[in-house]
């Protein structure tokens, strides 16, 4: 912790999470600490301000203009995020800690990351040997309980829900691991047989809690091996199918976090490279399972049986 | 201007070439493209994949049915209809233009 010099009101906690080192007013204890030798993103309260006036771009809940983006969260906060380096929170009177970081962890870095011209999933992903394989699906599909079942069994898990996916000197594609916390979910921690009260809840009236999993979490990017996409079947049995061509393309494009921001950002061409990039270098692989129930260690062998292979 | 040219059709004496505004990637042969201008993704199956590489360059339609004939066993008249066919819909789609 150090004081800010230029705010000198504001506390400055400092992490690390998707590769990044990060000065911040807020604590973020599901981030990594850091020894701030450097700092890429800021996050700071401010002003931030009702519209932007050269916006090229303005919904409901966001507006952007070159190098900006202001996200806009009824009763929590407006975010300005800008040119992938700074973040200034306006906090609504009455947000707690927790709803101004679920936020900000979520959309907020979502819209930095693509400031950033990264390639983000909306995916899990786990080490597997030095490499890694993603899980990428819908909200609700079940990637943190996937995740969390693969980390019962000793593996380490590189993300929850954001998944950003470089491509080293070589173009080969690489998982950037971002922080290590699950978020799950009280149906889930029942299925992986986790007691809530041990716990904590990531907002204060959400049955949504957080699961620390520090063992073993390392910042440096592993070469992805493999992208699974989660999907749900009316049959009654797993089934894993590649897939080939344009649908590889099209499940990445599909599972791109914050897919709604890369028009507003004018991402969408580098984004098409991107994902083009990396469904010709990795094998996508359809995971069908049937809604009910989840089969979740049959789903664990199949895989395993499949990433080993 | 611009109207009467969408509405002659392509024929086997028209050049025809890529669409400029448009980014393309190949994955095992089929070819995904965008448009820049408004962000649609398309695909191509493998044949018009084919098509679609070989109008790297500005090609005569019947330059084009030549060569697709050495590649794949299609009878002349089903060539240049199936083409065509293609050719006009990927110029509604604004995929590519007449040169």
């Amino acid at each position: 912790m150090m004081i800010d010099q230029a705010n000198p009101v504001q506390t400055t906690f400092l992490h690390q999470a998707f590769g990044l080192q990060i000065a911040s007013c807020l604590p973020l204890p599901a981030f990594l600490e850091s020894d701030g030798d450097q700092c890429d993103v800021t996050i700071r309260y401010g002003a931030a301000p009702e519209e932007l006036p050269e916006a090229v771009w303005k919904g409901v809940r966001f507006q952007a203009a070159p190098g900006r983006l202001l996200l806009i969260v009824d009763d929590v906060a407006r975010y300005l995020v800008r040119d992938g380096r700074e973040i200034v929170i306006d906090r609504a009177p009455g947000a707690t800690d927790d709803d101004v970081r679920l936020f900000l962890q979520g959309s907020a870095f979502g819209a930095l990351l693509q400031q950033r011209g990264l390639l983000a999933l909306h995916a899990s992903a786990i080490a597997v040997g030095e490499g890694a394989v993603v899980f990428m699906g819908p909200s609700g599909i079940g990637k943190s309980t996937l995740a969390t079942a693969f980390h019962q069994r000793g593996y380490t898990v590189l993300t929850d829900d954001v998944c950003v996916v470089d491509f080293d000197a070589g173009g080969a594609p690489v998982v950037v691991p971002a922080y290590p916390q699950l978020k799950l979910w009280r149906d889930a921690l029942e299925k992986l047989e986790l007691d809530p009260s041990a716990l904590s809840r990531i907002r204060p009236k959400l049955e949504k809690r957080a699961l620390p999993v520090r063992e073993a979490f390392r910042t440096t990017p592993r070469p992805l091996r493999r992208l699974y996409m989660l999907d749900r079947s009316n049959e009654p049995e797993i089934h894993l199918t590649s897939l080939q061509g344009s649908d590889k393309f099209l499940a990445i494009q599909a599972f791109t976090y914050r897919v709604q921001f890369l028009e507003a950002l004018a991402r969408k061409v580098d984004h098409f490279r991107q994902a083009g990039a990396l469904a010709a270098a990795c094998p996508v692989v359809r995971v069908s399972r049937p809604a009910k129930p989840y089969l979740l260690d049959e789903l664990v062998a199949r895989l395993e049986d499949d990433f080993a292979a | 201007m611009r109207v009467q040219e969408q509405q002659e059709r392509i024929g086997l004496d028209t050049v025809v070439a890529h669409g400029e505004d448009l980014v393309s990637c190949e994955l095992d042969g089929e070819v995904v493209l965008m448009s820049i201008e408004n962000g649609s993704y398309f695909r191509i199956d493998e044949i018009g994949s084919r098509i679609w590489t070989l109008l790297d360059e500005p090609r005569r339609v019947s330059d084009l049915c030549d060569l697709l004939m050495l590649e794949f066993d299609v009878a002349r008249g089903q060539c240049e209809s199936d083409v065509l066919n293609f050719l006009n819909q990927m110029r509604a789609d604004q995929l590519i233009e007449v040169v």
